[in-house]
């Protein structure tokens, strides 16, 4: 087996090209100049093979901080060399198993992340959520109402997006009416804070509540209820929200899966697709579970206050009528009737009183009747 | 040793360098140092030197082996969900840059992938906090925070600035030629103020500065790159950039600047300023001018504009692309040797033109294969499942529904994936192989007798550039 030859040298240290002797001798190859002066000697427990374009062995030694580098053009030493390093291998095989620990640990990592993202970012938000200072969810409100204002408030026709504004007899009349009922649930609800409740124009059969305790029952719902308990078992909803502090959850929830899914993954070609698909079916899951305590919160205040717990049901199951429009689980949602269930279940019969006089629910229901032009 | 070499006019010594350094290495890299030739004497080696002729770069790379290595660098990224990218990157790197021979001696890219996901998980570690400072932030600037967007954006922008200088630096000291590695100096911090300046007075001039601010950052970027201790710089003028590319300049903001001017002429702008002063209102008086007919003619004219800028502007790209990349390796200087190009513009227009059938090509083959499996599947399935009622049917919920929505991303993933591992093997290699063949590098000699003088730098800046999408080969 051919155990000398000839390969070129660079020392590392300059760039200098050497043309050199080459003997692999016992456990070491040893590199010499023209003239017999021995310039390198390497274990070949220490060396490693590096990336060369076919038909050259470069070698040098691994994990030196200092590149020296030898070069062998010839095939039969080469294959000499090879033969007798234990590390080194040309067949690729070292590159394989790199391969399949990256993949075993991709798969690691990704099965953590999802179960993070399932179980882990929730359970933080619900944790981190109450001890975050209500000043700053108050800031978040005021930055998010600005945004959804601008959003919303499309109408062309001149009329300010809040209704009951104005000091007409009609106007002061129905503001009352909505603020004794917003205050008795209010009071009923003891929340961390203040709610700031308003009737917004729109057509919507709907009520949002934004971060800070800020809620917009819309002009469609009232238009839609048939008794006054309706409403008051969707403002008991949102009023869950505002005492879950669902929308400083969700941001810190948006965030979380900002983190795990937008950074840590996903950055490749083809994968935004992916990653909009697993945060929006996982953002939906959280809602879907915020949705739930937030009717079983509201069904729970129509109780204390003394109105139909049932309502509620009632009014999501007359809007929504049976078709379902998503699949379950793109809906951020669960479906009326399921809701409606899930709300009779807690409830029980019991003594009801009237949430407002018949002339309060009248006021109540033109409050957007008349709008001052602006 | 050491002695001897600080004679030889050695910048910096190296610490793991220094005898004590060397004797640890002894120690724990098995590396025995018996003697070693002094530099100066092995100089005289005959065939290596005086080579006075300009010397053509070679490209050795086999486009077969690419092709597998990224075929292959794509499937394990999707099975991975991305992970395996930096395992992928440095295979590509390591290929292109043993595939580029200069002067009979091929590049040597020496990072490895673990290196790129620990720079990563750092930089993300330094950027989540920067992400939840910059949502407070807007938050406590209350009335601000309808700028708060842009903020947001030019803070991110600056640090991509940052992580590009500095993964350059990560890659140059991976980058072994000779023997010798290279490295970078200068402040990362004060490149990305740099950048930012010349990004602003490029969007200010409509992309007129572009050639000055490209030379400028790529003096300093060259300023500050060393090979071994030999110094670069980099000797093109913004100016000649200009020249070149005046005219594909004209006809992409000539169109659009025609569009808005037409717009402008055309529009009534009294009606609009009456309308304003009736509806007081910014919001309402936008909503009633929506059905102003001068104004949407007006739009349809700079939509015109922007439409035409928009052709010019793909169809010159490659153009630009071909002249602005002979124009940067013609002002590469490393030393005393100097780079120039004669990179032909055709080639570049072939590359696109072959992706672009190579695109065609593909998506008719991969939706003949999907169409093909899901009908095979639905007649398989036809007896076994009822289609016409759920969850197969539209909004019904259920795990077709799931089964339906995960095959459509998969479906999509892939084929974006093959369309982008087509992208790198046609465009991006077949250009690395054009500029690097288009390169004649003059008085090369001066390259023969450089010393050492650097230490390896982290990965977090390559890791950072990943995290804030700016990452590039």
């Amino acid at each position: 087996m051919t155990t000398t030859g000839t390969g070129i040298f660079y020392d590392g240290i300059t760039s200098d090209r050497r043309k050199v002797a080459v003997e692999i001798s016992g456990e070491a190859i040893e590199v010499r100049s023209p003239d017999g002066a021995l310039l390198q000697r390497w274990h070949l427990a220490d060396i490693a093979p590096l990336a060369t374009p076919s038909g050259v062995l470069r070698i040098g030694l691994a994990n030196a901080a200092a590149a020296a580098r030898l070069e062998i053009h010839d095939q039969a030493l080469a294959a000499a060399l090879l033969a007798r390093t234990k590390s080194a291998d040309r067949t690729g095989l070292t590159d394989r198993r790199t391969r399949t620990k990256v993949v075993a640990f991709s798969f690691a990592a990704i099965a953590t992340l999802v179960g993070g993202a399932i179980w882990g970012v929730p359970l933080v938000a619900d944790r981190i959520a109450p001890h975050l200072p209500v000043a700053l969810e108050m800031r978040l409100g005021a930055a998010v109402d600005t945004r959804v204002r601008q959003m919303l408030d499309t109408s062309r026709d001149g009329k300010p997006f809040e209704c009951g504004a104005g000091d007409s007899p009609r106007a002061v009349a129905a503001r009352a009416a909505f603020e004794k009922l917003v205050s008795g649930l209010e009071a009923a609800a003891e929340l961390p804070l203040p709610l700031r409740a308003r009737v917004a124009r729109r057509p919507d059969v709907n009520a949002i509540t934004l971060p800070g305790g800020r809620i917009y029952v819309f002009d469609g719902l009232l238009a839609k209820a048939k008794s006054v308990d309706e409403v008051a078992g969707v403002l008991g909803h949102e009023i869950g929200h505002v005492a879950h502090r669902d929308g400083t959850k969700s941001v810190l929830e948006a965030a979380g899966l900002s983190l795990l899914f937008g950074m840590l993954l996903g950055d490749f070609t083809g994968g935004g697709a992916v990653v909009i698909a697993a945060r929006t079916a996982l953002q939906t899951a959280y809602s879907r579970t915020a949705e739930a305590a937030a009717d079983e919160f509201g069904a729970r205040l129509m109780f204390k206050v003394g109105g139909d717990p049932q309502a509620l049901g009632a009014i999501l199951l007359r809007i929504s009528g049976n078709a379902a429009v998503a699949p379950h689980f793109l809906l951020d949602h669960p479906e009326a009737q399921e809701r409606a269930d899930a709300i009779a279940k807690i409830s029980r019969p019991s003594p009801t009183t009237a949430l407002l006089t018949a002339p309060e629910w009248d006021a109540l229901k033109s409050i957007c009747a008349e709008g001052d032009p602006r | 040793m050491a002695i001897r070499l600080n004679n030889l006019g050695v910048k910096s010594w190296s610490p793991r360098l220094s005898s004590a350094g060397r004797f640890l290495e002894k120690m724990v890299g098995g590396m025995t140092i018996v003697d070693r030739i002094e530099p100066a004497a092995v100089s005289a080696a005959p065939e290596f030197s005086s080579r006075l002729s300009p010397v053509r770069l070679r490209f050795l790379g086999n486009r077969e082996d690419y092709w597998w290595l990224m075929i292959r660098g794509g499937l394990l990224q999707m099975i991975t969900l991305g992970i395996y990218r930096f395992w992928l990157f440095t295979d590509m790197r390591r290929f292109l840059w043993a595939s580029t021979a200069v002067d009979d001696e091929t590049l040597e890219y020496t990072g490895t992938g673990l290196e790129l996901l620990i720079g990563f998980l750092l930089a993300i570690g330094i950027l989540v906090p920067i992400y939840a400072l910059l949502f407070v932030a807007s938050l406590e600037l209350g009335i601000l925070s309808r700028f708060s967007g842009v903020v947001a954006v030019a803070v991110l922008a600056g640090f991509g600035q940052y992580a590009l200088y500095r993964a350059r630096r990560y890659r140059l000291t991976r980058t072994v030629f000779r023997g010798l590695r290279f490295h970078q100096t200068g402040s990362a911090v004060r490149y990305a103020v740099r950048a930012m300046l010349w990004w602003i007075a490029t969007v200010l001039t409509l992309g007129l500065a572009s050639p000055w601010a490209t030379a400028n950052l790529e003096r300093y970027k060259m300023r500050n790159t060393f090979y071994g201790s030999l110094g670069g710089s980099f000797a093109g003028s913004g100016g000649r950039l200009f020249l070149r590319g005046l005219l594909i300049w004209l006809l992409i903001v000539g169109p659009f600047v025609a569009g808005i001017v037409a717009a402008i002429v055309t529009v009534d702008w009294p009606g609009v300023e009456r309308t304003f002063e009736q509806l007081q209102y910014y919001e309402r008086a936008i909503n009633a001018l929506r059905d102003n007919e001068s104004i949407s003619r007006g739009v349809r004219l700079l939509a015109g504009g922007i439409l035409s800028s928009s052709i010019f502007a793909i169809v010159l790209y490659p153009a630009y692309e071909a002249i602005a990349m002979r124009w940067w390796l013609g002002g590469l200087r490393l030393g005393g040797a100097a780079v120039a190009s004669d990179l032909p513009m055709r080639r570049y227009y072939f590359a696109y033109l072959r992706y672009l059938l190579y695109v065609v090509a593909f998506s008719i083959a991969y939706f003949a294969v999907a169409i093909a499996l899901v009908a095979i599947a639905y007649f398989a399935l036809r007896d076994s499942i009822d289609f016409a009622s759920p969850p197969f049917t539209p909004g019904a919920s259920g795990p077709g529904a799931i089964l339906g929505a995960i095959s459509g991303i998969v479906v999509y993933a892939i084929y974006i994936l093959g369309v982008s591992t087509i992208y790198q093997v046609v465009v991006k290699m077949r250009l690395w192989q054009v500029a690097i063949e288009s390169i004649l590098i003059s008085s090369i000699a001066v390259l023969d007798h450089v010393q050492a003088d650097a230490a390896t730098s982290s990965a977090v800046g390559e890791g950072l550039a990943d995290a804030l999408g700016a990452g590039a080969i």
